[in-house]
């Protein structure tokens, strides 16, 4: 290891360890906390950045105290810090004095799940006239458009979704269950939407290689075919999918 | 086409807060400025509208997350990435710093002090070649904020970045404020820090504000780009100008960002505090 690598390797572990003592080659300990409250204050307010709703459910103290300690366990891998958080939900649901809270998991999923979606690439949406004036459109193969994610909430927090949205004062939430949500980005805004578990099975099977023909079929055996067809309708009209033969794997999740 | 940078000019940081603004209003400042990584996304509303102001104002690319200043190579995913956001934007500057923020795969997002060794200078020397290749074009490296003095040091921050600017073809991004913060934090001559730089390959100037961390004695000046640059600095700035007049400067501004009108009070000031306009001199992209 170059001598650069190791001092680095060194100076980064100072960086995790407050209050203890450094070597001398790193520097002054005063200087020290300076990185070191940088690095530190500088990812709480990436956090607080990306998830403004989940801070408000929390307050600002324990949310600096949470997402403090996320960063220190979860450095980011990648400069743009518009990615940063991906793990942050499933952090909290370690959290012991979020038991009663789990919801607020759920928040923060949607919150992480709208900036995706915001910073996705852009693909045209295939439209229910574009599907109607096709030839076969059975023979279609629809993949989510980049600029679409699924969200498995486990409340029901719609309400108190669109009471954040509106900058109100936080409601309890609904109960608990299998509640899927669709983040979709169309015409420059990002939308979140609730939708019937229905409309994720029939999601999940337009995986971009399976034709809709056949996914149809399947969704229509896991319940009717008239349930299939409204699914359908809802993915159309979120514009959640995209134009057959245009794959969608440009995208950077 | 890419818009031309006038020698002179004086531009501002991109803040969200402002990108309304700026698109509507007649021109109020020469260029703009943006962190790299914030328009690193695949696109979306942000990209859209950095494309809109791109047609309207010069543009600086600022990156804060190359890392050329640690012992590992440039990331090529993030190089490709600033090399496509380059490519697409046709910047008037392209700029980095003399910093570390990446080690073993972790990014931590601050600019970290490098030894200023041989060894050093070597590899960040190597880093800015691959960097310049990838770019096609040359890069200006920001002499950073310290807060620390690193014995292991042998040799000086003006000499350092004098050889990397022989070696690699490269200029360099003067940060007035930054050269005073570490003036101060380190107990460093600052005009003996000036006077050794090679001041011909200077392609911008960076002016800020600081705050003061009197929690330690001696306090430490903060580079938190938080407030209005100082008068000692302005100072500094008329007496640089006047040697160097035909040199850009950004006002920056990151942390409690102003209103675009306050903002634009110090783009006045930087106009009044430097030499009359030189006339027909532009600055082509590099």
């Amino acid at each position: 290891m170059s001598p650069l690598a190791d001092w680095q390797r060194r100076f980064i572990a100072a960086m995790h360890e407050p209050g203890i003592e450094t070597d001398a080659d790193l520097g002054q300990p005063a200087g020290l906390d300076v990185y070191r409250n940088n690095i530190r204050q500088g990812l709480i307010e990436a956090l607080a950045t990306a998830f403004p709703h989940t801070r408000t459910l929390l307050g600002p103290r324990y949310f600096a105290a949470a997402a403090g300690d996320y960063a220190r366990a979860h450095p980011p891998a990648d400069p743009r810090l518009m990615h940063y958080g991906h793990g942050f939900a499933d952090f909290l649901d370690t959290l012991p004095p979020l038991e009663a809270h789990r919801y607020v998991s759920d928040v923060c999923r949607l919150e992480r799940a709208r900036l995706d979606v915001s910073h996705a690439a852009e693909a045209p949406a295939l439209t229910a006239p574009q599907l109607a004036g096709h030839p076969a459109p059975e023979a279609l193969v629809p993949a989510p458009r980049p600029a679409t994610r699924l969200v498995a909430c486990r409340h029901d927090v719609a309400a108190l979704w669109r009471r954040l949205e509106a900058g109100g004062a936080a409601l309890p939430p609904g109960e608990a269950g299998d509640r899927p949500w669709l983040a979709v980005r169309r015409d420059g805004r990002a939308r979140l939407t609730p939708v019937a578990p229905g409309v994720r099975h029939l999601y999940g099977l337009l995986d971009g290689a399976t034709t809709l023909g056949e996914a149809l079929a399947i969704a229509a055996e896991a319940g009717d075919e008239a349930a299939a067809g409204e699914a359908l309708g809802t993915l159309l009209g979120l514009g959640a999918l995209g134009v057959p033969g245009k794959p969608s794997t440009e995208d950077i999740p | 086409m890419p818009l031309s940078l006038a020698p002179d000019a004086v531009g501002i940081g991109l803040k969200h807060q402002h990108t309304e603004a700026l698109l509507a209003a007649p021109r109020p400042v020469d260029f703009l400025e943006l962190h790299a990584e914030n328009y690193m996304g695949a696109g979306g509303p942000v990209r859209e509208t950095l494309a809109a102001l791109a047609e309207r104002y010069p543009l600086s690319v600022h990156g804060v997350g190359m890392s050329l200043g640690g012992a590992e190579r440039p990331d090529p995913d993030h190089l490709a990435r600033l090399t496509s956001l380059v490519a697409g934007l046709s910047p008037a500057l392209v700029s980095e710093h003399l910093a570390w923020s990446r080690l073993d795969g972790d990014c931590y997002n601050d600019l970290l002090p490098v030894p200023l060794t041989e060894e050093s200078l070597a590899l960040v020397a190597r880093n800015i070649d691959i960097a310049q290749q990838a770019l096609g074009r040359r890069l200006l490296i920001e002499n950073p904020s310290l807060y620390v003095r690193l014995e292991m040091n042998t040799l000086d921050e003006a000499d350092f970045l004098a050889e990397l600017v022989a070696r690699t073809g490269c200029g360099l991004l003067l940060d007035l404020n930054n050269a005073g913060i570490s003036a101060h934090n380190l107990g460093r001559d600052l005009d003996a820090y000036l006077a050794a730089l090679p001041l011909e390959a200077v392609g911008e100037f960076h002016l800020a504000g600081y705050s003061l961390d009197t929690a330690v004695d001696p306090p430490l000046r903060i580079d938190d780009h938080g407030s209005p640059v100082d008068e000692a600095l302005w100072t500094l700035y008329a007496r640089m100008t006047r040697a160097m007049p035909a040199v850009p400067t950004l006002i920056e501004w990151d942390t409690r960002v102003p209103s675009l009108a306050r903002w634009l009070e110090e783009v006045e000031r930087a106009r009044a505090r430097r030499p009359a306009p030189a006339r027909n001199r532009t600055r082509s992209p590099a």
